[in-house]
C-alpha cells in the first residue's frame, strides 16, 4: 500500500449535473464522460468499444436513428 | 410517453451511436429501401391461427437457422429477427442500425436452390459469422446463451406439428450492449427490442387476420436499482402487459429472477451504520453502487456519507441538494464521483439516492485514473436520512466475452457465507430486524423484473424441484419468484443440457436465464391452447392447477424437449 493519499471534495459544474438531469442514469453518463486523466485533452470523446473509434456527436446518425426509433414506437404502440 | 422517456434519458447514447456499433452495421443512405410485408414462408405458416401464441425472445447471439427453429420441410419458423448489430444490407423505415431477417428471406436463400444450405453458410450470407469482424460472442462459437435460451422458449423439433403454432420473432441485443453487464447501455437496446417485436407481432397479426397473444422472454438481469417498478423498462413492460391492444391477445414477459442471491449485492445502511464495499483488482471496468434513501415527503435532509478509500483518509459528502461532485486524490485523479438525485416515489413521497462510482481497479492506459482495490469504508451518518437500502451494481465479465468487469460486493459484520451445517442460506432469518446494517439476500431479485405484472421466474433443482440452487435471487418477501423451473440437475450436478448454436450439438449451462424460457415455452403453449391468462395471478393459478406442484409452483414436466436435457 503506497502512501496515505487525501480526498478533495470538489462540486461538479452545475451543467454536468444537468446533463444527467434529475432522473438520468449517472453511471451511463460516467461512461460516456470518464476520468480525464490531468493534462489530458479536455472533452476529448472517449473509445466506447473496442474497434470502434472515439466520436464526437454526429447529428445526421442521430437524426436517422431517432426517425427510426420513433417510427418503430409508432408501429409497436399507437392505436 | 414511457417511449418517449427512454429516448430522451438516451439521448446521448443514440448521439454517439458511430462509437458503438460496428460502422458496417451503421444504415447508410445508399443502401436499398425495403418495404417487406411477408414473415414466413407458407409452409411454417400456423395451420389455425386462432391456436398461436407468438413467442418473443431478446437475447444474444440467437442461431436463428438453427434446426429446432425449422419445420419438417426446412422452411423457417423465425417469423421476424432484428440482429441489433449485423451488417446493415438494406434500409427499414424503423430499423435504427443493424439487420432485420424475416423467415422468408431465410429461406429464399438457404432452401432457393434446391439443395439446402448449411447453417454456418446461412451465418455468412448474413455477415453474423465474419472472422474479420470485431470480437465478442457471435454465431462462431458453439456456446450461447441466446441458443440456450430460444432453444427452450421456442425450439420444437422440425417434425412436430406444434412448433408451427408458435412463430418466433427474436432480437439479438449487439455485443457492447450486453458485455457491459451493469446496465449502463442496455436499456435502450432492450426497450426498443420490445418495441420491434410488438410492431412485428402486430403486423404478423393483421397478416393472419387474427389478434395474436404474446410472450416475451427476457433472460438478462441487473442488481442494482429501487426494485419498485420505476425502471424505465419495467414501466414499459407493466404498461404493454396491462393494456389491451387491439391487434393483440394478451401479451405477457417473462424474466428470470436473478443469479445473484449469494453476491453480497444488496443490503440495508443504518444511520451510524457502516459497510464495507470490497472492490477486486484486475477489474476493468468502473464499478457502481447505489444508496437509496427511504420514501417521504419532500423537503428531505440531504443523505449523507463518510468515504474512506483503502490506505487513506475518510471524508464525508457535502451535498446541500441534489448534485453532482468528485472526490480527486493528492494528484488530481478522480478519485470517485457522486451523484445525488430525488426520485418520485409514488404519491407525494420521493427517495434519495446516491450513487458512488470509481475507476477500474486496473487502468485502461497508462495515467488513466485507476481505483486502488481493497475495502472501501461506508458509513451513513448518525444525522442522515435512513435506514437506506445498498445496492452494488452488477459488473461481471460474460462467459466467451475478453475479460471485462469483476464483480465487487459488500462486507458486513455478522455475514455468513454458510450456515453452521455447511448449506447455502436462503431467505433472510426472521429476526434480523428490518433497519438494521447487514448484507441481505432478500431483495437479491433481477432488478429489471420488479414491476406488477412481469413473471419472475426462479431456478429448482431436477425434474421433481427438489431445493433451490444456492445462486437464485429472492424477492423482498423472501420468495424465489412467481413460478420456479428446473435449471440444474442437483445440487451436486448443476446445469442441465440446452442446445448450443449449430446442429445437435449441446452445452451445459446453468442460472434462473434457463429457467425463464421454460416458463415462456409453457405459458405460450397454454395460450395457444385458448387459456385466458391475462394476468400474474391466473397464470400462477393455472400453474397450481395443473398439479405443478410448491409454492411457487415448478414447472417441471411441461411436455417433451426435442433433446435431452440431462435432468
Amino acid at each position: 500500500m503506497g502512501p496515505q493519499m487525501e480526498l478533495t471534495w470538489t462540486p461538479a459544474p452545475q451543467h454536468e449535473a444537468d446533463r444527467i438531469g434529475a432522473t438520468g442514469a449517472p453511471l451511463t453518463d460516467y461512461m460516456l464522460h470518464p476520468p480525464q486523466a490531468p493534462g489530458a485533452q479536455v472533452g476529448a470523446p472517449p473509445a466506447l468499444w473496442p474497434g470502434c473509434a472515439a466520436s464526437a456527436p454526429d447529428p445526421a446518425t442521430e437524426q436517422a436513428a431517432c426517425g427510426a426509433l420513433e417510427a418503430l414506437i409508432t408501429a409497436a404502440l399507437d392505436p | 410517453m414511457i417511449a418517449q422517456a427512454t429516448l430522451e434519458k438516451y439521448r446521448a447514447l443514440i448521439d454517439r451511436l458511430p462509437g458503438f456499433v460496428p460502422p458496417d452495421a451503421l444504415i447508410r443512405p445508399g443502401l436499398p429501401l425495403v418495404d417487406d410485408p411477408e414473415f414466413l414462408s407458407p409452409q411454417a405458416l400456423p395451420p389455425d391461427p386462432g391456436r398461436c401464441a407468438v413467442i418473443g425472445v431478446i437475447d444474444h447471439a440467437i442461431p436463428f437457422a438453427h434446426r429446432l427453429l425449422t419445420t419438417a420441410s426446412g422452411h423457417s419458423r423465425v417469423a421476424a429477427i432484428w440482429l441489433q448489430d449485423a451488417p446493415a444490407q438494406d434500409r427499414r423505415c424503423d430499423i435504427a442500425f443493424g439487420q432485420e431477417l424475416r423467415g422468408h428471406a431465410i429461406d429464399h436463400y438457404r432452401l432457393g436452390t434446391g439443395a439446402r444450405r448449411g447453417e454456418a453458410q446461412v451465418y455468412r450470407r448474413f455477415g453474423v459469422i465474419d472472422p474479420a469482424r470485431r470480437g465478442g460472442v457471435d454465431l462462431q462459437r458453439m456456446a450461447s446463451h441466446g441458443a440456450a435460451v430460444t432453444a427452450l422458449a421456442a425450439g420444437f423439433a422440425p417434425g412436430d406439428p406444434q412448433g408451427l403454432d408458435h412463430p418466433l420473432i427474436a432480437v439479438s441485443l449487439p455485443d457492447f450492449s450486453v458485455a457491459d453487464t451493469s446496465g449502463s447501455f442496455s436499456p435502450l437496446f432492450i426497450q426498443a427490442a420490445v418495441f420491434y417485436i410488438l410492431a412485428r407481432a402486430r403486423a404478423l397479426a393483421r397478416a393472419l387476420g387474427q389478434k395474436l397473444p404474446v410472450v416475451i422472454n427476457l433472460s438478462m438481469g441487473l442488481t442494482a436499482g429501487s426494485l419498485d417498478g420505476s425502471a424505465l423498462v419495467t414501466q414499459l413492460q407493466d404498461s404493454v402487459a396491462s393494456q389491451p391492444d387491439p391487434l393483440l391477445g394478451p401479451v405477457q414477459f417473462i424474466l428470470p429472477s436473478g443469479n445473484s442471491r449469494q453476491g453480497r449485492l444488496r443490503g440495508t445502511l443504518a444511520p451510524g451504520g457502516t459497510m464495507q464495499w470490497h472492490l477486486p483488482p484486475d477489474d476493468r471496468t468502473p464499478s457502481a453502487l447505489e444508496l437509496w434513501g427511504p420514501a417521504s415527503p419532500l423537503p428531505q435532509p440531504p443523505l449523507r456519507l463518510t468515504l474512506q478509500r483503502p490506505g487513506g483518509s475518510a471524508i464525508a459528502t457535502q451535498f446541500g441538494g441534489p448534485g453532482l461532485a468528485r472526490l480527486l486524490d493528492d494528484t488530481g485523479h478522480e478519485a470517485a464521483r457522486l451523484m445525488l438525485q430525488t426520485l418520485p416515489a409514488g404519491g407525494d413521497h420521493w427517495r434519495q439516492r446516491l450513487t458512488l462510482i470509481v475507476p477500474p481497479t486496473r487502468p485502461a492506459a497508462p495515467g488513466a485514473p485507476t481505483a486502488p482495490p481493497g475495502c472501501w469504508r461506508i458509513t451513513l451518518c448518525a444525522d442522515s436520512p435512513g435506514p437506506c437500502t445498498i445496492a452494488v451494481q452488477r459488473d461481471d465479465t460474460l462467459p466467451g466475452f475478453r475479460p471485462g468487469g469483476r464483480q465487487s460486493g459488500l462486507v458486513a459484520e455478522g455475514y455468513r457465507r454458510r450456515t453452521p451445517d455447511g448449506h447455502w442460506p436462503e431467505a433472510d432469518p426472521d429476526n434480523l430486524p428490518p433497519g438494521a446494517t447487514a448484507v441481505r439476500r432478500n431483495g437479491t431479485v433481477n432488478a429489471l423484473a420488479t414491476g406488477q405484472t412481469q413473471l419472475r421466474v426462479g431456478a429448482a433443482h431436477g425434474r421433481g424441484g427438489q431445493g433451490l440452487p444456492p445462486y437464485g435471487g429472492l424477492l423482498e418477501d423472501g420468495s424465489p419468484g412467481d413460478l420456479l423451473a428446473p435449471a440444474d440437475r442437483s445440487a451436486n450436478m448443476p446445469g442441465l443440457l440446452v442446445p448450443a448454436s449449430r446442429g445437435r450439438a449441446l452445452q451445459r449451462s446453468s442460472g434462473t436465464s434457463l429457467a425463464a424460457p421454460r416458463a415462456t415455452r409453457w405459458l405460450a403453449m397454454q395460450l395457444a391452447a385458448g387459456a385466458d391468462l391475462t394476468d400474474r395471478a391466473s397464470i400462477v393459478a393455472a400453474a397450481s392447477a395443473q398439479g405443478h406442484a410448491g409454492a411457487p409452483p415448478v414447472l417441471a414436466d411441461i411436455g417433451p424437449l426435442p433433446w435431452r436435457d440431462g435432468l
